[in-house]
């Protein structure tokens, strides 16, 4: 690194305390990523089902087991969390919650309705 | 060396300050598309999913693990195959866009062009895919 350049340094995590922000900041980024599995899953489930009964509950016998239901939860809450988050982001982009008070109260927002939205759905799930 | 985001430089907020149209350079991270672009086709998309998304989340769930006859009856409803290809076109678009500033942050600069073009090849063929295929449900 050219030490005598004005550009700004990034944070250097082995040393960086892991804030609230920093956490929802990588989470958002991490539920992204891992969402792309959700859409390859949901794509296989349309082949599945175009291709027949026999094709489709093999796809469903293999979410069925502990790792996929599993991985239908944790694509669920990746969902809602990043859902939740965009909106957070959405409204920074419109110059909205920027104190530092706001930032701290969005992120536990945010947190408790992508848990809540996750319950819900899988209790609904459950029941019905 | 890369400018990937420089256009957000000067202000957190694209869209409090709209960058000026002349200081677009040619962004390489999305080969066609310049930064502001980008950023706009990724906040409309966003926008969108909102609702698209918590419909798909509470809707399509109810039929994942459902029977076959039963999930076909539901994808064959013209409005649900509808907003079905809608939000997943509209999901696999953000998820592109998202990952190319994901290899812009990551990858080395000389993998970034192939990278991308991987990803693109991939969301066509997604979209191609599922689409045509819910339409051939009917």
């Amino acid at each position: 690194m050219n030490p005598q350049s004005n550009r700004p340094l990034s944070p250097h995590l082995q040393i960086y305390r892991p804030q609230i922000t920093s956490i929802m900041s990588i989470m958002h980024r991490g539920t992204g990523i891992f969402f792309i599995l959700g859409i390859m899953g949901i794509m296989v489930w349309v082949i599945t089902l175009a291709s027949g009964v026999i094709a489709f509950s093999f796809y469903q016998n293999i979410l069925r087991t502990i790792p996929g239901v599993i991985f239908l939860i944790s694509l669920s809450f990746s969902l809602f969390y990043h859902l939740a988050n965009g909106i957070r982001h959405l409204l920074w982009d419109f110059g909205w919650g920027y104190k530092i008070n706001q930032v701290y109260l969005t992120s536990w927002i945010v947190v408790s309705t992508a848990c809540l939205l996750t319950v819900i759905l899988w209790v609904r799930l459950t029941l019905y | 060396m890369l400018t990937n985001s420089h256009f957000m430089g000067e202000t957190y907020s694209i869209l409090v300050k709209i960058p000026p149209l002349n200081s677009q350079t040619k962004n390489p991270l999305s080969l066609r598309t310049t930064g502001p672009a980008h950023a706009w086709w990724q906040r409309t998309t966003a926008v969108i999913l909102i609702p698209l998304a918590l419909w798909l989340a509470f809707s399509f769930s109810n039929h994942v693990l459902s029977s076959y006859e039963d999930a076909t009856m539901w994808l064959t409803q013209p409005v649900v195959a509808i907003l079905f290809c809608l939000a997943f076109i509209l999901l696999v678009l953000h998820a592109y866009l998202g990952i190319v500033v994901v290899i812009g942050d990551y990858a080395a600069s000389n993998r970034i062009t192939s990278l991308v073009v991987v990803s693109r090849i991939f969301a066509v063929t997604a979209i191609i895919v599922t689409v045509s295929l819910v339409i051939s449900l009917f």
